[in-house]
Order: C-alpha cells, then sequence, then structure tokens
C-alpha cells in the first residue's frame, strides 16, 4: 500500500513502515524459532532431572507478545524463555532448578561456549545475532497455570513471577481494537489485508515507544526507563484506539499530564500481580524517574508536532529526531519502491485537483507515463 | 506508414490544462503559454507552486515558484534538475515527452511524481525515483 492520498492513511502507513524495519526479518525469526525448537528438545530430553517432571517450555517477554525491537546501534534481539515446571516448590530448592538447568546446557557442547549465568536466568549468547535468556521457574499453585516462582540467586529464593499471565493481560488490551485503520485502508484498496503482518496498533506503538527511548538514551543510559514499564504503561492507559498515531498521542499526553500534576512519582504496577511495583527503583534513585520525566515530555511535544502536519520535510526531521534517521530512510525507501512498482507497472495514477500520487483510479486521476529524470 | 505525429496547437495544450488542472492558471498566446498552479504530491505535502512555459516546437519548461527548493540536510545540491533549476523531468533522447502529446498527461504528472521524490529525498539523503545523468562534458550550462 503507498496511501498517499489521505493524511491520515499516509502517516499510519509511515510509522507502521518505521516499526517494520525495526524487527526481526523473518529469515531471522525462522532462525531465532529453530534455535529455540532445539533447545527445548534438549531440555526435554534430559533424563537426569527434567524427563520426569510435567512442564512447559514456552517464550515471553517482547516475543511473545511482538513487540520486540531491534536495539539501538546494535544488531541483536533478545527471546525470552520460560521453562515452567508444573509440580510445586515444595520439593525443589531454587538453587536446585538453576543448577539443573545450567547442568543440562552446560552437556551440549555448543550451548557450553554460548553459556552466560544471570541472576534469575541463563543467558546463551548467539554472537551477532540474538540471544535467549532461559528462565527457569516453578509452578506456585495448583489452581494458577501461570504464576512460577523462579530462583534469585543473589536473594537465594524464589521470586513469584507471572510472564505468560502478563502477555495474556497485554495481547487483551492490543485486542481491544476491532479493526485497525491499515486494515480499513487495506481493504478499501482490495489489498489482502495479511501482506501485513498484521500488528495491532498498541503494539506498534509500544515498539515506536521503545525504540524512541533507545534514541533519547542513547548517550547516556544510566537511568534509562525499562522496557517492561514502558510496556505497562503503553497498556494500561490504551482504549481501543484504532490508529498507531492516536495511541502514541493518548499514552504521551496522559503520560505528560500525570508526570507534571500528580503529587510525588506515579507507579507502575505490575497488571499481573499488584503487589510488585516495576518502578520501585524509582524511589531510591530519584534520577530514574527524573529521566522519565524529561522523557516522556519530549515524546508529547514531538508528537504534537506531527500533528501540525507542516510537510513531509518538516515531518521527516522530527521522524529522524524521534527515530534515528537509518530506520525513518528504510522505511521511506519500502515506500517508494512500491512507488517504483506502480511505475513500472504503469499503474501509478496522479489525482489532478490535488496532485496527489495514488494507486487507485477515481474520475479525476490519471495514468502517469512513463518517464526518465535527467539532468545533474 | 505510420502517419506522421501532429503537433498539438497552443489552443489544445491550454484546453488541456484548463480541463484536468482546474487549480491552474492559464494564459496561451499564437506559439506560447504559460501555466501556474499547485500541486500536492501527497496528502501530507506542502502545496507547491509551479509555473510551466512552453513555447511551440521547444521543450517544455517548469519551475517551482514557492515553497523555494533547497538543498537537503547533507548539504546536497538538488538532484535533477537544469539550470536555474529548472526540472528536468524527462530523457529528451527517448521520445518521451512527443509534440503530439499534451502537457496535461506528462509534464504535469511527472511534475508531481519529481515533487515527491525531492521530498523524500530530503528525508533520506537519496533519490529514489531513478532517472539519468547527462555526461560530465555535455553538462552545459
Amino acid at each position: 500500500m503507498i496511501a498517499l492520498h489521505e493524511s491520515r492513511t499516509q502517516l499510519e502507513n509511515q510509522l507502521d513502515q518505521i516499526a517494520e524495519s525495526l524487527q526481526l526479518d523473518a529469515t531471522r525469526y525462522k532462525k531465532m524459532n529453530e534455535h529455540y525448537e532445539a533447545i527445548k528438545k534438549w531440555i526435554e530430553s534430559d533424563e537426569k532431572f527434567f524427563r520426569p517432571f510435567a512442564y512447559d517450555i514456552y517464550p515471553h517477554g517482547s516475543v511473545r507478545i511482538q513487540t520486540t525491537v531491534r536495539p539501538y546501534g546494535k544488531n541483536e534481539f533478545d527471546l525470552d524463555i520460560a521453562v515452567h515446571l508444573k509440580s510445586t516448590t515444595a520439593v525443589h530448592s531454587p538453587q536446585r532448578i538453576y543448577a539443573e538447568l545450567k547442568r543440562r546446557l552446560s552437556e551440549h557442547e555448543t550451548y557450553k561456549a554460548m553459556l552466560e549465568p544471570k541472576n534469575r536466568c541463563i543467558r546463551l549468547n548467539y554472537a551477532g545475532d540474538f540471544h535467549m535468556d532461559i528462565l527457569p521457574g516453578v509452578q506456585q499453585f495448583v489452581w494458577d497455570a501461570d504464576t512460577i516462582q523462579v530462583p534469585d540467586r543473589e536473594l537465594a529464593t524464589w521470586v513469584s513471577s507471572n510472564p505468560r499471565g502478563y502477555a495474556t493481560w497485554f495481547l487483551s488490551k492490543a485486542n481491544l481494537v476491532h479493526e485497525s485503520l491499515l486494515e480499513r485502508a487495506l481493504k478499501a484498496e482490495h489489498l489482502p489485508v495479511d501482506d501485513y503482518e498484521n500488528k495491532k496498533p498498541l503494539q506498534r506503538a509500544v515498539q515506536l515507544i521503545k525504540r524512541y527511548r533507545d534514541v533519547y538514551f542513547r548517550k547516556n543510559d544510566e537511568y534509562k526507563t525499562s522496557s517492561i514499564v514502558l510496556t505497562t504503561i503503553a497498556g494500561e492507559f490504551y482504549q481501543g484506539q484504532d490508529s498507531i498515531f492516536e495511541t502514541v498521542e493518548a499514552i504521551s499526553s496522559r503520560l505528560e499530564r500525570e508526570v507534571n500534576f500528580s503529587r510525588g512519582r506515579i507507579k507502575v504496577l505490575n497488571p499481573v500481580n499488584s503487589q510488585e511495583d516495576f518502578t520501585d527503583k524509582w524511589e531510591s534513585e530519584p534520577q530514574y524517574y527524573d529521566a522519565f520525566k524529561g522523557f516522556c515530555l519530549h515524546l508529547a511535544s514531538q508528537w504534537r508536532q506531527l500533528k501540525k502536519a507542516e510537510g513531509i520535510i518538516t515531518e521527516g526531521a522530527v521522524f529522524n529526531d524521534l527515530f534515528g534517521s537509518d530506520v525513518v530512510a528504510s522505511a521511506q525507501r519500502a515506500i517508494a519502491s512500491r512507488i517504483e512498482n506502480a511505475r513500472a507497472s504503469k499503474t501509478l495514477l496522479v489525482d489532478r485537483p490535488t496532485g496527489n500520487l495514488r494507486t487507485s483510479a477515481t474520475a479525476a486521476s490519471g495514468l502517469i507515463k512513463p518517464n526518465t529524470f535527467y539532468g545533474r | 506508414m505510420k502517419p506522421k505525429l501532429r503537433s498539438k496547437t497552443i489552443t489544445e495544450q491550454v484546453s488541456a490544462l484548463k480541463v484536468k488542472y482546474k487549480q491552474f492558471s492559464v494564459r496561451g498566446d499564437r506559439d506560447s503559454l504559460k501555466a501556474i498552479g499547485t500541486l500536492r504530491p501527497t496528502a501530507r505535502s506542502v502545496e507547491y507552486t509551479i509555473e510551466l512555459k512552453y513555447k511551440s516546437g521547444n521543450s517544455p519548461r517548469v519551475f517551482v515558484l514557492s515553497p523555494e527548493l533547497t538543498k537537503n540536510f547533507k548539504g546536497e545540491d538538488i538532484p535533477h534538475v537544469y539550470e536555474g533549476d529548472r526540472l528536468c523531468l524527462y530523457h529528451p533522447d527517448f521520445r518521451e515527452f512527443r509534440i503530439s502529446d499534451t502537457l496535461a498527461d506528462t509534464i504535469v504528472p511527472w511534475t508531481a511524481l519529481w515533487l515527491y521524490y525531492y521530498e523524500v529525498w530530503h528525508v533520506t539523503g537519496e533519490w529514489l525515483g531513478g532517472g539519468m545523468h547527462p555526461p560530465k562534458k555535455d553538462n552545459k550550462k
């Protein structure tokens, strides 16, 4: 879709393309999936410890909720995996589960060399590509299929976690919208909707906000706001808007009000465990909150700038500032290459009263004949 | 045998422009015309005012009157223009514009297309509309 003759759709298509160019491409997604399947099989075939237990292995985090973003200036994605034992914690110690997972992974020649122990998970580094954080956990209650307890090595104790429940919560928010602006526009042009990866406005908005966070904190990331905080805020503030633009607008303007007018700091609680405040360190280290405030105010003001629609060149500069010129350029190239295809197949039209380029004919449009730009 | 192309008269050119681009003001005399009007290559673009001058038998000349064309953020010169920032819309040797064509169906749509790529060039630093450049030695001013 080129969508250049309707202002709202044009902006939306642009934002969608920017988000698209931030995520894992299909080839690497497939590769990551294969690695994931291989690891899963390797753990499942462990005779010494894991085999006798009933358990699930599943991705969680941004891959599960489809909000992945390539790290700024780097090329490595994260994949978070949970190994979820369905027995109860009574029969295990936190150290034991962690040690067994580490032992099993170390028995594999390849994994052994890539292994990096973290506080709660074990990381496998696929250099230059991505890393997999494998989180071992034991189901906390028989009646709650999602809450697990995970070992915290520093605290030497269990910590409650609910990564699958969180994903369910987020996706239910993302699905508040029935049909997005882009889906409608695609249908109107008789283009297949599944041509798009078809992400919901909330998922796209989270990708863009995370990317903007990476750009904003690129020079000093000491007090960078975490992805879980941003994702949770986005989910909480989302009201089912049908466009990416309006989703970010709603989130950023509400954030601006909250940080300007709320007494004390705002809190971001875990939506599936209100005992947990994702921002508890903002209390002891207020610099985090100050950085977050600056970030929110800048986002809100840039987004208002986009709303003024002062032309492609001005808008492009705002996009470059928000998301980095490389991703903006690659989004532009994607759209321009569709224009080139339409030109090559002689289906590109101009709407005469406005001069807008378009690919669907109207009474006032005419085909653009082939031409070759010349000159210096 | 192919019939020889019949050149469009100025009257025909003026009337095609007036009918198809109602936002243009078009004036013609015996062997030349001048049209001034607005184009917006995309819905979110600014409105460009362009001027098209044509003298029978010569190449049409197109200029952007406003907003003024500028170098991009890299400080690069505007691509695909002749001297005086006249737009280079087609290759003179490829018979893309022929005397039998109306300006309304060739030059004006190409101008909208040129403006689109001009904007993209400003945002990305790349001209994505293809085209050719004259050999350096022939690039006479």
